[in-house]
């Protein structure tokens, strides 16, 4: 399995506090567009910080192509820039005293100085967004910047991309096309993702199985 | 304060966030821990006459003039941000920025600008004598000592409840007074029964800031002859040579202190509300046109005229008429040392709550709290009482010092770090505080989405959060340099011999009683506090 979640429990508070995940299990494949659906409250944004290392579980273990990243009874726990996890956040993050190119360049030191330029043109064909390279993120439209969010996740060739709501902040007149673009562009990068969303249609639009918390 | 990562992270950081934090905590520690060591020794004997006859005259006035003052700072911080927030008027913009220019006049330097204005030979005096030939000493105000010091530090600190009590009632919800006004009530009532009560955690936060300011005086007590715990510190301490007898009036104020701030602790947990609202529609003031906009107009100038103008005018007077004299050497001088002092201590505190803050937002937990608490206890602690902690604490240094090289003594309490040292520990809050305010604003999204592309802490730190939280940094910065400007208590204690700061030069013409001499030195102060002031709040816009 190349991304093993196993009895994976978690609470806010301590041991006492009530439990947002008990138990959990979960499995993907390499290269697999998995969604995960559920309740807003049933804590699937928090699964998914788990994975990306800005929370410890409390029971468990996580493990990411073979490499175990958390594991609460030895209390270990990969800090976040070393999990090689990549991260489209619900509201983007996007950097807002940076250009477009540089957004998408930030996660890119891990790569030789010539391949940085390289790797960067890449990305901004695949999102389409050349023209507007140098645009800060507050002159993007909200489609746009969902775009830069997921190349700038997806430029340093993550092992795993996980997408925490990217749909909720859209138009309904604009989700459609950009449902289709995401599979697309995340097929092409051949990227195993872990989808989540509170919208059955987003993920029955662009992932290949789903599953319910 | 916002927490990045839940609480389950560890506590031990990357790099030297933990040691910096660390170091902040322990460098406030040492000179409490010690001031606290130091007042179990038996007292001298001095000390049971202070107690027995002293000490409840001390405790009187502190409480009455602490009372006093910032009562009468939070009614009238409070009518003036609800007059404000509440109402459209003309000139509403210009008295929103300029009722926060008292925050530049120390009040020690107002108490000797009113002493002045209204004094035999003032101006006020003079021309009633003068011009309306009115007898000599037939216009007096007869006010006890006790009274004018409240009427100072009122003028001067209520900005403190106006800017918290002003930032609170613009957040709020429209709906929540147009309820109130739907249901036929007036504006008194909507007053009384929903904006005081709302409020009032809020202006509880100001009035606590006006107490420790009030508690933390020595100028003001001192010109009018206050029997407070700072000026007794004071006495003993360079009067009676009795430095044993001023630690321990300076471990009781500190308990004293401690006591006021735990009460207002839990007064603010009971008198917290939740405001409840599915969708908030901001606050819209009510336009006030014509006649029924000229007591609000009146009393706004009021205000300003009373706290800022009239003592501005007052130094300006004074200054004519000791120029050019004035604008000599030891002016400079004084200047100079305190742009020093000022410049090296603001670098420092705003490095080490940047640095502090940063730590505790990235890892909480019993560890992150207890440090971060302690390292902010300075603020809260009357400089009287730091400076006694830091100069014991400074000797015994240079004492364990000259064990190692009998060749040096007095070595480091002869130089101004001890000063410097003093004043980053009692501003360190007003640091924290503003850097706090840009981490609350920009929240944690930024710093995981660095670590996520695969940025450590410290890069992260560098090449995301400070760029965002730049203009926070900045005003701290300059919160805590006006602070320094001001500051008198632990420039006058601590400062090396034959250097003064622009508080000290102030506080030497009034011991030689020549008042009129305090004004290049006093405008120096205010104006560029009030400069420093305004560019702050326009930055912030």
């Amino acid at each position: 399995m190349f991304l093993e979640i196993s009895s994976l429990s978690f609470s806010y508070g301590g041991p006492q506090d009530p439990l947002i995940l008990d138990n959990f299990d979960l499995s993907l494949d390499r290269g697999e567009l998995v969604g995960l659906a559920g309740p807003s409250g049933q804590g699937k944004s928090t699964l998914l910080r788990l994975i990306a290392g800005f929370e410890k579980p409390l029971r468990g273990r996580i493990s990411i192509d073979g490499l175990l990243v958390a594991e609460a009874e030895s209390r270990l726990s990969r800090p976040p820039e070393k999990r090689a996890v990549g991260m489209v956040f619900q509201d983007y993050g996007l950097f807002p005293h940076m250009s477009v190119a540089r957004n998408i360049a930030y996660g890119l030191h891990a790569f030789e100085k010539n391949d940085r330029q390289k790797r960067l043109q890449e990305m901004l064909d695949l999102v389409r967004l050349h023209d507007l390279s140098h645009r800060l993120p507050a002159e993007l439209s909200g489609g746009q910047q969902q775009r830069v969010a997921l190349a700038r996740a997806l430029a340093p060739a993550p092992k795993l991309l996980l997408l925490d709501e990217p749909m909720s902040n859209l138009d309904a007149g604009l989700k459609g096309e950009l449902r289709s673009e995401l599979r697309e562009i995340i097929l092409i990068t051949r990227t195993t993702a872990l989808f989540v969303s509170h919208d059955l249609d987003d993920l029955v639009a662009v992932c290949g199985r789903i599953i319910s918390l | 304060m916002a927490t990045l990562s839940g609480k389950r992270l560890p506590e031990i950081l990357p790099g030297g966030w933990s040691a910096l934090r660390a170091l902040a905590a322990l460098a406030v520690a040492l000179p409490f821990g010690h001031l606290l060591a130091s007042a179990r020794a038996p007292g001298s004997e001095n000390w049971p006459y202070v107690r027995d006859y002293l000490l409840p005259s001390y405790f009187g006035e502190t409480l009455i003039l602490a009372a006093g003052s910032s009562l009468a700072a939070l009614g009238l911080g409070v009518l003036l941000a609800w007059l404000i927030s509440r109402h459209d008027f003309w000139g509403k913009t210009f008295f929103d920025r300029a009722l926060i220019l008292p925050l530049a006049i120390p009040p020690y330097i107002a108490a000797y600008a009113y002493d002045g204005l209204l004094g035999y030979t003032g101006p006020v005096q003079t021309f009633l004598r003068n011009r309306l030939g009115l007898a000599p000493g037939s216009f007096r105000i007869d006010l006890p000592p006790l009274a004018w010091a409240i009427f100072i530090f009122s003028i001067t600190l209520f900005p403190y409840v106006y800017l918290l009590s002003r930032a609170f009632l613009i957040r709020q919800s429209a709906a929540l007074f147009e309820n109130a006004e739907i249901l036929g009530r007036g504006e008194f009532h909507i007053f009384r029964k929903i904006g005081w009560p709302l409020m009032l955690p809020t202006a509880l936060a100001g009035l606590t800031l006006v107490l420790l300011e009030v508690l933390n005086d020595f100028g003001v007590a001192s010109y009018f002859g206050l029997n407070t715990f700072t000026t007794a510190i004071f006495s003993a301490w360079f009067g009676m040579g009795d430095s044993g007898t001023a630690i321990k009036l300076a471990v009781i104020l500190m308990i004293f202190v401690f006591a006021v701030l735990l009460l207002r602790r839990l007064w603010h947990r009971a008198a917290r509300y939740q405001i409840v609202s599915s969708r908030e529609k901001p606050f819209r003031p009510r336009t006030l046109s014509g006649p029924r906009q000229a007591p609000v107009i009146l009393f706004c100038w009021l205000a300003l005229t009373v706290s800022f103008l009239l003592p501005l005018a007052q130094m300006f007077y004074w200054l004519s008429l000791t120029l050019p004299e004035a604008l000599n050497r030891g002016l400079g001088r004084a200047a100079g040392y305190t742009l020093f002092t000022a410049l090296t201590a603001t670098a420092a505190i705003m490095l080490f709550a940047v640095a502090t803050v940063n730590a505790n937002r990235l890892f909480s937990g019993r560890l992150s709290t207890l440090l971060s608490r302690l390292a902010n206890v300075g603020y809260s602690i009357p400089s009287a009482v730091l400076a006694i902690g830091v100069i014991t604490f400074f000797i015994n240094l240079d004492r364990q010092l000259k064990i190692w090289r009998p060749d040096l003594a007095l070595t480091i309490s002869m130089t101004s770090a001890m000063l410097i040292f003093a004043l980053s520990i009692r501003f360190f809050t007003v640091g924290c505080q503003a850097v706090e305010a840009g981490f609350a604003k920009i929240g944690p999204i930024y710093t995981e989405a660095s670590r996520s592309l695969g940025h450590g802490v410290t890069k992260t730190f560098f090449l995301v959060d400070l760029p965002l939280i730049r203009q926070a940094v900045l005003s701290g910065a300059i919160l805590v340099f006006i602070d320094l400007l001001k500051e008198l208590p632990l420039s006058l204690i601590l400062r090396p011999f034959n250097s003064e700061t622009l508080g000290s030069y102030v506080h030497h013409f009034v011991n030689n009683e020549v008042l009129e001499e305090t004004a290049a030195p006093s405008l120096l102060i205010i104006l560029t506090g009030a400069v420093f002031i305004l560019l702050m709040r326009r930055g912030e816009r």
